[in-house]
């Protein structure tokens, strides 16, 4: 009588390794940089997240409370504003002026502000990324650059119809970098490219700054708007310490981010004005 | 249904406790949906498709809603479907029982996930992240696996569920 033949361990390894190799091409067809979310998944987000925002609400409320003490300290801050105000229109004048001067894509002064709420942070471990609560409807486009009070925070990875997905500057993401300048005197700039994050020293790394100038502590770190991403002048950091490259060629320059990217709940989206 | 509910709640909680916590905090990283399929495979006797289903679209919806990925989670959570059926046949299921296991699936998933990302080169993780990524998960995925155990024990006696140990 015919006896069926067992499976050895030989086929189950190979059939493992197929099913193995078809998971991980899989994986890597789908989950491509820079792709656009299709209509499911833009529905499925958009209605999951209204579901954690009404369920985080009353939470938020609470948190609200409690933290009054903070509520009275912006608005301490908020009257400050004023005086502040008259020394931004006057920069507002030598800003168009030096953008003439270096043909910039954009400035802050041409982007409008939209101002988001987190939803979600970081789940899943690896992404660095928060959810927040505008979309495509409220404006929101891809590879905008998303602020706090503090400074940059990260850029739009992707957008649904009323959430967008916000990458932070921290992310180890191999395509993350942006085009920095460092204020090294009153009206001298060092141009580098903002490449990476280390998080055990939790300090930034820039590096192919070709220019022989000496960089001081503290200089300021802000984005350059050389590229259509990001606008000029958006505050990242401050300068920690500066070191040559391997070749003993390009300095290498480490800064320190004052946001705390640990604990994000409010966000602003700088959005470009159809004029720029 | 009671168990399609307890996977969705604990999908949403995965969201807001995310707020709660620090973004890259040392001891409170949560896998609540994992770990609420590992809690509920016992109650799936006789049904594993649709165990296995029930698996794969959280996976899907945590893809989709959180993480700005396709079908990496729903896959990840369909062999972890499987891993968690094959360990229920050797280990039965009471509450020091699961502590072991739920370490068990938070280091595999925290593996798989760690060498996918590198493979598909995504992103570049280093070991020290990979190893932060499995401690920071323990605490808070066991302490929410065994409120979930007393959970369902509760409800199994109230609503005389079935339940294989």
């Amino acid at each position: 009588m015919y006896k069926q033949k067992k499976w050895d361990v030989r086929h189950l390894v190979v059939v493992f390794l197929i099913v193995l190799l078809l998971f991980l091409v899989i994986v890597t067809v789908l989950n491509k940089q820079d792709r656009n979310l299709s209509y499911p998944e833009k529905v499925i987000k958009d209605t999951t997240l209204l579901v954690v925002k009404t369920i985080k609400k009353p939470f938020d409320f609470i948190w609200g409370k409690v933290s009054d003490k903070e509520l009275e300290s912006l608005k301490e801050k908020a009257k400050q504003v004023d005086l502040m105000q008259a020394k931004y229109d006057e920069a507002l004048k030598d800003i168009k002026d030096l953008k003439e001067l270096v043909e910039l894509n954009s400035t802050l002064r041409e982007n409008s502000h939209l101002n988001a709420t987190v939803i979600s942070r970081n789940v899943g471990y690896w992404n660095q990324s928060l959810t927040i609560d505008k979309g495509k409807k409220n404006g929101v486009e891809v590879g905008m650059a998303v602020i706090n009070s503090q400074g940059l925070v990260g850029k739009i990875e992707s957008v649904s119809n009323f959430n967008s997905t916000v990458k932070l500057l921290t992310s180890e993401d191999v395509s993350n970098k942006i085009s920095v300048k460092i204020k090294v005197s009153d009206d001298d700039y060092v141009y580098g490219l903002l490449n990476g994050y280390d998080s055990k020293t939790k300090r930034f790394q820039i590096e192919g700054i070709a220019e022989n100038k000496e960089i001081p502590k503290d200089s300021l770190v802000t984005t350059t708007g050389l590229s259509n991403a990001f606008p000029s002048g958006v505050f990242i950091g401050k300068v920690d310490s500066i070191s040559k490259d391997h070749f003993d060629l390009a300095s290498k320059v480490s800064f320190v981010s004052e946001v705390d990217f640990e604990k994000i709940s409010y966000v602003t989206v700088l959005k470009k004005d159809a004029t720029s | 249904m009671i168990y399609f509910i307890i996977v969705f709640i604990s999908f949403l909680l995965e969201g807001l406790v995310s707020n709660l916590v620090p973004l890259n905090s040392l001891f409170f990283q949560n896998c609540f949906t994992l770990m609420s399929l590992l809690v509920l495979y016992p109650y799936f006797f006789h049904k594993n498709n649709i165990y296995y289903a029930l698996a794969f679209v959280a996976g899907v919806f945590l893809d989709v809603t959180y993480m700005n990925t396709i079908f990496l989670q729903g896959l990840l959570f369909l062999s972890i479907a499987f891993l968690i059926q094959y360990l229920n046949a050797y280990i039965s299921s009471h509450a020091l029982n699961l502590v072991f296991l739920s370490i068990i699936i938070v280091i595999f998933y925290r593996t798989i996930s760690y060498f996918i990302l590198i493979v598909i080169g995504v992103k570049t993780f280093s070991f020290l992240t990979y190893a932060q990524s499995i401690t920071s998960s323990l605490l808070l995925n066991i302490a929410y696996t065994l409120v979930l155990y007393y959970l369902m024990e509760f409800l199994k006696n109230k609503f005389n569920l079935t339940k294989v140990d």
